[in-house]
């Protein structure tokens, strides 16, 4: 039996190692643990964003080349790489092995249990990469056996106009502008759909995020976002979200007595690049800006409990609102949420006043 | 033809962070300590999603009666 535990809860669906082909690269990349698919002679052919994360590569710099004499070379000996081949060359569908082994990096020695399995329906070999824990680098391991550093793979990037940030992660400078023309085209081609659409995106945003979180608490010596306190799981959200200038949020946990948890955010940087009302127009204002936020919380806060939840944005700054809020909620009570806001109901007292009157349990189930 | 050797690879431009950090009370209201010093997973999971009992006094009779 596969132990994939630390949060495979992130997984839309139970993981089955032996069906991980038929899965979409989205789905490998909301894994909380390593992905790794080579052919017979360990050329990467997929790899999933948690190991990305944690071995410090670039997922597209890595898939196309050989995994044992260019991205890990730590790994090129009888014990890893001749394993493998041996693996490959003898094991049928749906066969399983699994070994303990260390990835040395510069940065560190990552203690990891890899469990090789072959595709159910091609000539392709899934390594599955578990991390126990972290330890600092080993003085001791060759310098020139180290795995690859992303300079290795990609040098002069600077050059090429690629900006990373402090764990090789590669990164976007997006001014707020680039945001306000997101929803200027959104309002232009399908005003209807700026909601979902930006909902959606912030979810499968959320999901990645709690894969980045993920390998940070396990970076910090910790197992999973779920087994660390809620106290640090809040901190840590809101600091991923306020570092990269989205605006400060804060959870409210008063109203979680009543399955209602709330998150205010301050500063929110869509709702000051949301469009401002004609001067002297009594119009209503198109009054949520943060669906894209409300979002990734639904994401991150899924997989820490565990369960499908849904956030939605119920007052704006946008919209005149003093600051902004959202109110995370179980995903099958989203429906009463959003028929108090198609009526016009802002401010989360009118939406706790909408959950009230909702008869348990009559919630939509779509 | 230059002499000078090429200079090792520089990799990417690079982003820091650097945000003062805020405090506790600032990021988190009406939870007391003790539920946030228990593991995220069993308080997001001891959370009542589906809501409370509902009130007579504040449902209709027929969405009391669908409740029931």
């Amino acid at each position: 039996m596969l132990d994939l535990a630390p949060s495979s809860s992130i997984a839309p669906t139970p993981f089955n190692p032996h069906r991980v082909d038929d899965l979409s690269d989205a789905e490998l990349d909301s894994l909380a643990f390593g992905v790794i698919a080579l052919d017979e002679e360990g050329t990467v052919l997929r790899y999933n964003l948690y190991e990305s994360r944690l071995a410090r590569l670039d997922q597209h710099q890595v898939v196309g080349r050989n995994f044992f004499t260019e991205v890990a070379r730590c790994a090129r000996n009888e014990a890893f790489q001749g394993r493998f081949l041996a693996f490959a060359a003898r094991a049928a569908a749906g066969e399983v092995d699994r070994f303990d082994y260390i990835f040395d990096f510069k940065f560190g020695a990552q203690n990891v249990v890899i469990e090789l399995v072959r595709a159910a329906a091609a000539p392709r070999w899934y390594l599955f990469v578990n991390r126990s824990s972290i330890a600092p680098p080993r003085p001791s391991f060759p310098v020139e056996l180290l795995a690859a550093e992303q300079r290795d793979l990609a040098p002069d990037e600077g050059l090429q106009g690629v900006l990373r940030d402090e764990l090789e992660r590669r990164i976007v400078d997006a001014p707020a502008p680039f945001f306000a023309a997101l929803r200027a085209t959104c309002d232009r081609l399908a005003p209807e759909s700026w909601q979902l659409f930006a909902t959606e995106w912030g979810v499968q945003w959320g999901r990645r995020t709690a894969v980045d979180l993920e390998a940070s608490v396990l970076e910090r010596g910790e197992r999973s976002l779920r087994e660390i306190s809620m106290r640090e799981v809040a901190t840590l959200i809101a600091a991923y979200l306020s570092e990269r200038g989205w605006g400060a949020p804060s959870f409210d946990f008063a109203l979680t007595t009543e399955g209602l948890l709330v998150v205010n955010l301050d500063r929110s940087a869509l709702a000051e690049a949301a469009p401002r009302p004609p001067r002297k127009s009594d119009a209503p204002r198109d009054d949520l800006a943060c669906h894209i936020v409300a979002g990734c919380l639904a994401g991150i806060l899924s997989s820490v409990a565990g369960r499908r939840l849904a956030a939605r944005e119920v007052a704006c700054v946008a919209g005149g609102a003093d600051r902004c809020a959202m109110v995370v909620v179980a995903h099958e009570r989203r429906a009463v949420v959003d028929a108090a806001l198609g009526e016009g109901n802002r401010g989360v007292e009118s939406i706790r006043a909408a959950l009230r009157r909702a008869p348990r349990g009559a919630e939509s189930t779509r | 033809m230059s002499a000078v050797p090429d200079p090792p690879a520089q990799g990417a431009r690079r982003r820091s962070r650097e945000v003062p950090a805020r405090s506790e009370d600032e990021i988190i209201q009406g939870a007391p300590a003790e539920m946030l010093d228990r593991p995220a997973g069993q308080v997001l999971e001891s959370v009542c999603w589906a809501g409370p009992d509902p009130d007579p006094d504040s449902l209709s009779a027929q969405a009391f009666l669908t409740w029931l």
